[in-house]
């Protein structure tokens, strides 16, 4: 299965069939079906646009705009942080994260948690990653950064 | 893409949509009276437009107005010429002042555009 983080929004997307029910069965995280992909429950709703000052996902937005979710997410400065079912200012975010490279992709511990900050001081922002039922791993193939 | 949203905009051009003020929103109409209409995002812009059709109504019905009375006065003058006597009719002061009202009004909606 591939997951897309877009600023702190996550996307998956189911590459064989029962990949989803796989994911959700070994890591007890609950997905849902958005559009054309899936994201965690918590983000079902998140929306096409934000007004300063009104309510986005329990945190007040900061920007008025329109665009998919990332975007929105990424004009508004906030991520999902899947360990607290929470939206959240990536400001917010301090915890760290090793990122290696092995061959042709990068390799952590666990998921990557959007916001967290590499040993060079960079918060992570974006990443394409794909999950392994058999290792119950991720691997990345694309990590950004700020 | 983009985003369409009922809105208000207050007689100072602040539009308001769901329930929060958008002092970045463009109004692309004039503004300048209390009305309701959308508002458009597309990425970081955000336009307000409400519909003017009740301003073009109240411009029509005024110009009518002043019209029908400028009409009924040249008539009764007209009616007046036939005769011996070319004095005015009784009712022009009258309506004059009724003309006058109308540019008056026509006047005060031209600054109180929506």
């Amino acid at each position: 299965m591939r997951l897309r983080c877009v600023h702190g929004y996550f996307k998956f997307d189911e590459l064989r069939y029962g990949q989803v029910s796989d994911f959700m069965n070994l890591t007890g995280l609950s997905l849902v079906s958005v559009g054309d992909h899936f994201t965690f429950e918590s983000l079902a709703e998140a929306p096409d646009f934000s007004l300063t000052g009104l309510d986005l996902l329990g945190v007040p937005a900061i920007a008025t705009f329109e665009g998919p979710p990332g975007e929105v997410f990424r004009e508004n400065e906030i991520v999902y942080d899947f360990t607290k079912d929470l939206v959240v200012p990536i400001a917010s975010i301090v915890r760290p994260v090793e990122i290696q490279q092995a061959g042709n992709q990068f390799i952590s511990s666990g998921l990557i948690l959007p916001g967290s900050l590499t040993a060079a001081g960079k918060k992570v922002t974006d990443y394409l990653a794909w999950f392994s039922r058999d290792r119950l791993s991720w691997s990345y193939s694309e990590v950004a950064y700020v | 893409m983009s985003k369409i949203l009922d809105a208000t905009c207050d007689a100072t051009g602040l539009v308001t949509a769901e329930g929060v003020p958008v002092s970045e929103c463009e109004v692309l109409s004039e503004g300048k009276q209390a009305s309701a209409g959308l508002m458009f995002m597309q990425a970081g812009k955000a336009r307000y437009l409400t519909s003017s059709a009740t301003d073009i109504k109240a411009t029509l019905d005024a110009v009518t107005a002043a019209l029908t009375e400028i009409a009924t006065t040249l008539t009764a003058i007209g009616a007046g010429m036939t005769g011996p006597t070319t004095a005015p009719p009784p009712t022009l002061p009258t309506s004059v002042i009724t003309i006058n009202a109308k540019v008056t009004e026509l006047t005060q909606l031209m600054g109180a555009l929506k």
